[in-house]
């Protein structure tokens, strides 16, 4: 405990270095703005500035991009409340009490309770990383290949699982992803697989491309087919919580935080469940259950409390198991890479400045994000009028300079476009595409230690020798049980559904 | 012909479009299940780099297999639920068309030209052609000079510089 505080001192200090805290407030800056645009997301952002952080040091690319996520979920909010507009798929809960609040004129009061929310929530998830990340990196260390593989697996079917409304087009989704990750270079023997005898192959497909075209591309096809779209925006009227809200508005803050955080460290979740939970339990929690959907602070403040709270959890499985738990993760993990990192349980040994840089640089993320939440919150609003018919083509070309600039050729353009009509084919047929991402970046650690296992026990006994192997893949079939029955008794919610962050 | 390509078009209004991504699907994984027979399954070191695509791609191929049947029985998507009318189509490979072009003019003409033909060849449908002239080539040459002095990507240039 004490140690970690150390540590976090330590990535503090590199997190307030002046070049660090401007890449945290582009970052910041970017993430919000791409909150607050309707037709891009973390994901599609993320992967977008990966290219533009290869100059930079690993400490400073990471800081900027995970500003690009926490960001995200600052910006969703300004839209969902001003013009009923979720900017992203965790904010959709938001429009239900602040969309009401903004009509009554208490946008100010909206949007502040969800400011607040959104900075207790992710600095408290913040400390619950740098309490519970350490430990668990420890003992991820004591993983052999057959307890990491079992790992992915229960990954892999938490993400089937947990997304998608169809088990089985979320099987479809795992394999697009896992075929598409056997082209290229084998890591473990060297061959080259799959490449069509293209040398541009031959180092595989990157995964910054393929969410580009997934995610992005794919969204501007589904977006350029009404480009008709306008927006109102209501003030910003400036306004203070009434005698009696303050009470359950803090509660519903510290439940979101909790929530939000513990809902992270699940693969296969994305930020919309736990503000989708934070708002049905505060609304069963309320004496006033009637009232919510007519515009209450504690609508607001939980869903946008447990979005953001999200964030810090999410992080965990990734800098201890180097498993990501959503695509915009699965992105970042692929930046990890690309600067010679390997996320895992050693990354706290080999890398510790990275690590608790980026841990210290999301406190100074939060402060920023807070100032630039409600003051901006007008010009924000602002920059979510810009019609569709222009902010697609702007978003498309800088896709476009986003997939050239991977390996500076016309191939991964080519590339991105072959994915971003499958990308939208995906979703007319209501397949989710999230599990393609975070499959792809996790099959060569798959298909490594299975092998590895299977070398070191002369078979799969490591499997179901190891208590550990044993009890992930049993709850691994349990997942997907409990899925299929779940998906035949039609008790999955439609925002489980969703792609985005 | 005319007639021909309405019958067509109708009749693939009413197919049902999950089949046939599932067929897609199973082709995709037979690729992979053949050429992994490519690649060694034992080597004399141990397993060989065949194994994993093999077992991969017999999985994938009979998940297209199951999900063809069940888009079949349950899961029944028709071309015309799941995909806009021929306008919201027409925009869509307005646009797959426009980054084709791009592609393929840029590495001759440079990045300018080809992003601003892209861009103008999407924004001539919703502006009039002066407006759409002047937005094309002006985000065209913000983004080049971001891009290109900023972060210094070597992007494709003409004779000219741009």
């Amino acid at each position: 405990m004490i140690e970690s505080l150390g540590s976090l001192m330590q990535g503090l200090a590199v997190a307030i270095s002046p070049m660090n805290i401007l890449y945290c407030f582009i970052g910041c800056a970017v993430g919000m703005l791409v909150g607050v645009l309707p037709g891009i997301g973390p994901t599609e952002a993320t992967a977008l500035l990966i290219p533009l952080t290869y100059g930079m040091s690993p400490v400073s690319a990471i800081i900027m991009l995970c500003g690009i996520y926490y960001g995200g979920m600052y910006g969703g909010t300004i839209t969902s409340v001003l013009i009923n507009t979720p900017g992203e798929a965790a904010s959709v809960v938001t429009c239900l009490d602040g969309y009401p609040l903004a009509k009554q004129g208490r946008a100010g009061v909206a949007l502040k309770v969800a400011a607040y929310g959104s900075f207790v929530g992710g600095i408290l998830s913040i400390f619950g990383l740098v309490l519970l990340a350490p430990p668990l990196a420890d003992w991820a260390l004591k993983f052999g290949p057959s307890e990491m593989f079992a790992l992915l697996v229960f990954g892999m079917c938490m993400v089937v699982g947990l997304m998608g409304k169809s088990l089985i087009r979320g099987l479809v989704s795992i394999f697009i992803g896992l075929l598409l990750a056997l082209v290229g270079m084998d890591t473990v023997s060297g061959a080259v697989r799959f490449t069509l005898g293209s040398n541009q192959l031959v180092g595989g497909l990157s995964i910054v491309t393929i969410c580009m075209g997934l995610f992005g591309l794919s969204e501007i096809l589904v977006g350029m087919e009404n480009l008709s779209q306008t927006n109102k925006v209501s003030s910003v009227a400036s306004s203070k919580l009434r005698k009696g809200e303050w009470g359950p508005t803090i509660g519903s803050i510290i439940r979101g935080s909790f929530l939000g955080f513990f809902m992270g460290l699940i693969p296969g979740t994305s930020s919309a469940i736990p503000a989708l939970i934070s708002y049905s339990m505060e609304k069963r929690l309320s004496k006033h259950p009637e009232k919510f959907g007519t515009g209450i602070p504690e609508g607001v403040a939980g869903p946008e409390t447990a979005n953001n709270s999200y964030v810090g959890g999410a992080m965990i499985p990734l800098f201890t198991l180097g498993i990501p738990c959503s695509p915009t993760i699965a992105i970042l993990m692929g930046a990890f890479m690309l600067h010679g990192l390997t996320p895992g349980p050693t990354l706290f040994i080999e890398n510790p400045i990275v690590v608790w840089g980026t841990i210290a640089s999301m406190f100074v993320g939060n402060v920023i994000l807070l100032i630039m939440n409600v003051p901006l919150a007008n010009v924000w609003a602002k920059v979510a009028q810009i019609p569709n018919k222009m902010l697609y083509p702007v978003v498309l070309i800088v896709a476009i300079l986003g997939a050239y600039t991977v390996s500076n050729s016309m191939f991964e353009v080519g590339i991105m476009l072959v994915c971003g009509v499958i990308g939208y084919l995906l979703k007319k047929l209501d397949i989710p595409m999230a599990p393609i991402a975070l499959v792809f970046v996790l099959s060569e650690m798959m298909e490594r230690s299975i092998l590895q296992s299977i070398k070191i026990n002369k078979g799969l006994s490591g499997l179901y020798n190891s208590p550990i192997c044993m009890t992930l893949l049993i709850l691994s079939v349990i997942i997907l049980i409990a899925s299929l029955f779940a998906e035949y008794s039609n008790k999955k919610s439609r925002f489980l559904t969703s792609d985005d962050e | 012909m005319e007639k021909q390509i309405t019958r067509f078009a109708s009749w693939l209004k009413k197919q049902n479009a999950a089949f046939f991504f599932s067929i897609l699907f199973i082709l995709f994984s037979l690729y992979f299940l053949i050429t992994s027979f490519d690649y060694p399954y034992h080597t004399k070191f141990g397993i060989g780099p065949g194994f994993f695509p093999r077992w991969v791609s017999i999985l994938a191929f009979i998940t297209g297999v199951i999900y063809s049947l069940t888009s079949v029985i349950r899961e029944k998507f028709s071309f015309e639920d799941a995909f806009p009318g021929a306008k919201g189509i027409g925009n869509v490979l307005l646009v797959v068309a426009s980054i084709v072009l791009f592609t393929v003019i840029a590495p001759y003409t440079g990045f300018v030209i080809a992003g601003s033909l892209m861009l103008f060849s999407i924004f001539i449908k919703q502006y009039t052609l002066s407006k759409s002239i002047i937005y094309a080539t002006l985000i065209t040459v913000i983004c080049f000079l971001i891009f290109k002095k900023a972060f210094s990507v070597p992007l494709p240039i003409n004779a000219w510089g741009f």
